[in-house]
């Protein structure tokens, strides 16, 4: 649950993939969908594991040696016995421990970003996916209305009243539109499979809603995300962990450069049957490697964990800008779209209606009108899409859920 | 004493004079113009007759259903009748209540060069808020016009013009009724309301008086009664009035009467911008069109782009496309009367292409268009304001009951059963349904 708490999606780790219920009903469902079937989460999951037993095993103490000699010449024997401890090691446990548990959480932490990343990706293509099904609905009417221009054309042309000239550009644009529908039913079959790829499960397997949510009430000021990302961005606090380890790593390097001390107890009988018996002592001769190869490593490793952290920071800032500026744009236009683009084009639509009713215009100016009214349509999906992909970026960029209205709904 | 009640009677003679010129009994029959709003009323003010002309921005009607932003003169389009005497000294005085200059033209009147009303040539732009006065002595009769000569194609093209006309002292004969009509064409945006001046060509509305059918009043008469109509034209266009069942004789031009003997008959009379003609004709019972031939202008607002659409079928195609834009409707194939007969929504503040219904179902007509009716009994006007009072629409005063047998009607196969139609019951004095009303 370590993970699902930093990733802010509930999910169980430990499940194991099952079909189960394929609900698609919202992003949240589709992205525990995800999480259960998805090899890569797995994997990133099984990695979890992993780091834990690495922590169990940088926090263990050091096991004491035993050394043990037996001789014997004919009816003589002689046998020694000498148990020592890790002098070093036992100091310098407490350091050891914090340093483990630092590289523990880090581990985690970057497990959450890669898992953040993931459910990025879920999002992205479950909305996307939905806008581009929709998207190619007003595309397949944009063709049909070209179509239906260009069936009244090859008529005219048959009563004699189109040139040849009409015709061919009319049948042209039809065609054309029939390109654009075919792209358009493509891209909503590549949509399709890139969520069945991101999900786990082949596309067969479940169904989309038929619509995107409307935006919610309101979004969250920069400032509250920028505060957010800072405390939870999971890449940021892995990054900030790895620094701090490799700072108490550094630390532990200065403390190992003490000569290895290992001292015990040593017990011996000799041949007369005498036991002796007394303290035993094992030293590191610090003659060849003084250990400044590895003091110097850890130094690095720590310079390098520090302009990581910086590196992370600078990208982090401006990418929450950009994206919330995305995020203010795409709602802009969404709510222009909808309640005076999509309004303003079915007027059109209507009073070129009234205008064809009068002979005022013709068939083909009034199916231009209901392109343009489509065209509107395709827009505001567009819009719609791209609010729920950038606050699926914010959520990446600031490590979980955006703060929520007290009355919105969340899709 | 006897000098004192000879200068009292005197005085009271005097005093008599003028009340007497604004109550004449005029040695004419007065001219009714269709739609119009009036004959305009004079003083006599120092042996001249004055009249008060006001150029002012009005809200005009075209026909029911559609209003029009119209510059015109005391509140309509064309303006009062001037109407007057041969010898007659006219004092008109011009209130300018537009916030452009204006001046007005006394068009084929002879008058002295500076009262020819021509900005900049022969005065200057009478200004907003201003009053100027133009007086001369009528030494012709005939059918005249006025209108605006500053910035013509703005004033005009929005309606300044108005009917000038002159009685002959002594006329050489008398009608029973005289008509008068003014021809003006337009372009008004279909759903917009202000007639927009720089079109040139393509105007979209041809108008009588200023109103288009279905909003044209009937000219009416009784059977044997001498009619004169007299016509004038500020449009840009020719125009072939026509009058159904008659035929007569152009009697007069702006440039004065023409002989008896240079007269010829005819059914049509041609003439082009700028022109008047007078005709007459000895009334023949009916209910008779009278409209201009060319074919576009007895019509209202038509697309001048639209697909010619006849004897394309589109029975699935209409399916297609109504699956896109509900309340579609296939047109065309057979002509355009369809559109009249499906009742479909148009555009707010415009007429249909045709419209207008009769005694017999849908007339299919607009623009220059309207009807002369001969009845026996149609009651004589006394003056304009009676006559605008009652006979506004085409319906006004009823239809006329045809004779048994005089109306044309579908052949049957069987001899017996194969009679003339009945005539239709009439309902005097029913106006027709009128279109859907604009919102304004």
């Amino acid at each position: 649950m370590d993970l699902a708490r930093r990733t802010g999606i509930a999910f169980n780790e430990s499940s194991d993939p099952s079909p189960g219920t394929l609900d698609l009903s919202t992003a949240d469902s589709a992205i525990r969908l995800g999480f259960l079937h998805n090899p890569q989460t797995r994997a990133l999951l099984a990695e979890a594991d992993l780091a834990r037993a690495e922590r169990g095993e940088g926090r263990a103490l050091p096991n004491p040696e035993a050394d043990f000699a037996f001789r014997k010449n004919g009816g003589e024997s002689h046998w020694e016995l000498s148990v020592l401890g890790d002098v070093n090691g036992l100091l310098l446990y407490p350091w050891k421990r914090g340093a483990a548990n630092t590289r523990y959480r880090a581990t985690l932490n970057r497990l959450a970003a890669h898992l953040s990343e993931q459910k990025t990706q879920v999002y992205n293509a479950y909305f996307s996916a939905i806008a581009a099904t929709q998207i190619q609905a007003f595309v397949a009417n944009t063709a049909a209305t070209w179509e239906a221009a260009a069936e009244l054309s090859r008529r005219q042309r048959q009563a004699g009243t189109l040139n040849a000239l009409d015709l061919a550009e009319t049948e042209a644009a039809a065609t054309e539109a029939r390109l654009a529908l075919r792209s358009a039913e493509g891209k909503a079959s590549e949509e399709r499979e890139n969520l069945a790829r991101v999900l786990g499960l082949p596309s067969s397997a479940w169904s989309l809603p038929d619509s995107l949510p409307d935006p919610l009430p309101e979004d969250p000021a920069l400032g509250e995300l920028e505060a957010l990302a800072k405390g939870r961005n999971p890449g940021l606090t892995a990054a900030r962990e790895e620094s701090h380890a490799a700072d108490q790593l550094r630390a532990l390097a200065s403390l190992e450069a003490f000569p290895s001390l290992k001292a015990g107890i040593s017990v011996e009988r000799d041949e007369a049957g005498r036991n002796f018996m007394g303290p035993a002592v094992s030293a590191e001769i610090p003659l060849f490697d003084l250990g400044f190869a590895r003091r110097a490593r850890s130094r690095a490793e720590g310079e390098l964990a520090r302009r990581r952290l910086t590196a992370l920071e600078s990208r982090l800032y401006p990418e929450i800008r950009a994206r919330h500026q995305a995020l203010g744009v795409a709602r802009r236009n969404h709510e222009e779209v909808r309640k005076t683009l999509i309004p303003l084009r079915e007027t059109a639509t209507a009073e070129a209606l009234k205008q064809y009713n009068f002979m005022l215009t013709g068939v083909y100016r009034l199916l231009a009108a209901r392109r343009e009214e489509l065209s509107a349509r395709i827009l505001g999906m567009e819009s719609l899409r791209d609010y729920w992909i950038a606050r699926g970026e914010l959520e990446r960029l600031v490590g979980g859920p955006l703060p929520q209205p007290a009355s919105g709904d969340k899709p | 004493m006897k000098l004192s009640l000879s200068v009292l009677l005197l005085g009271i003679l005097a005093l008599s004079i003028p009340l007497q010129a604004q109550k004449p009994s005029p040695p004419y029959t007065p001219v009714i113009m269709p739609n119009g709003v009036g004959t305009l009323p004079f003083k006599m003010v120092n042996g001249a007759k004055e009249f008060r002309l006001t150029v002012e921005k009005i809200r005009h009607e075209i026909a029911p259903g559609m209003v029009v932003n119209a510059w015109g003169y005391n509140g309509g389009t064309p303006g009062p009748l001037i109407e007057v005497v041969e010898g007659d000294r006219v004092r008109i005085l011009v209130t300018n209540k537009l916030s452009a200059p204006a001046a007005v033209h006394w068009h084929g009147l002879f008058l002295p060069s500076g009262m020819d009303g021509v900005t900049g040539l022969t005065q200057r732009g009478i200004r907003p808020g201003e009053t100027f006065r133009y007086e001369f002595t009528l030494k012709q009769h005939g059918t005249f016009m006025y209108h605006s000569h500053a910035d013509e194609m703005v004033q005009i093209g929005l309606g300044s013009m108005g009917f000038f006309i002159v009685h002959p002292k002594k006329p050489a004969r008398k009608v029973d009724r005289d008509y008068a009509i003014m021809l003006n064409e337009w372009y008004v945006e279909p759903g917009a309301s202000t007639p927009n001046p720089n079109e040139m060509t393509e105007f979209n509305l041809f108008t009588f008086n200023s109103r288009a059918f279905p909003g044209t009043a009937p000219l009416v008469a009784r059977p044997g009664e001498r009619i004169r109509i007299r016509l004038g034209s500020v449009a840009q266009d020719f125009h072939a009035i026509h009058l159904h069942g008659h035929s007569f004789k152009i009697t007069a031009t702006d440039g004065g009467d023409i002989p008896a003997s240079a007269q010829w008959p005819e059914t049509t009379v041609g003439f082009g911008p700028g022109q008047t003609r007078d005709f007459e004709f000895t009334a023949t019972a009916g209910d008779w069109a009278f409209h201009c031939h060319l074919r576009h202008h007895p019509m209202n607002a038509m697309g001048h782009g639209i697909p010619n659409m006849l004897g394309v079928d589109q029975r699935d195609v209409e399916d297609s496309v109504r699956k896109q834009v509900p309340g579609y409707m296939g047109m065309g194939k057979e002509g355009m009367h369809d559109m009249q007969d499906m009742g479909m929504e148009g555009p707010e503040n415009t007429l249909p292409m045709m419209a207008g219904d009769g005694p017999f179902g849908p007339v299919g007509m607009g623009g220059m268009f309207t009807v002369l009716k001969v009845h026996p009994g149609m009651p004589k006007f006394a003056s304009q304001a009676e006559y605008s009072a009652k006979v506004r629409l085409p319906g006004d005063m009823g239809w006329y009951p045809n004779p048994p047998g005089t109306v044309a009607g579908p052949v049957t196969e069987d001899p017996k059963t194969d009679t003339p139609p009945a005539t239709p019951s009439i309902k005097v004095h029913e106006t027709p349904a009128k279109p859907k009303s604009h919102s304004h």
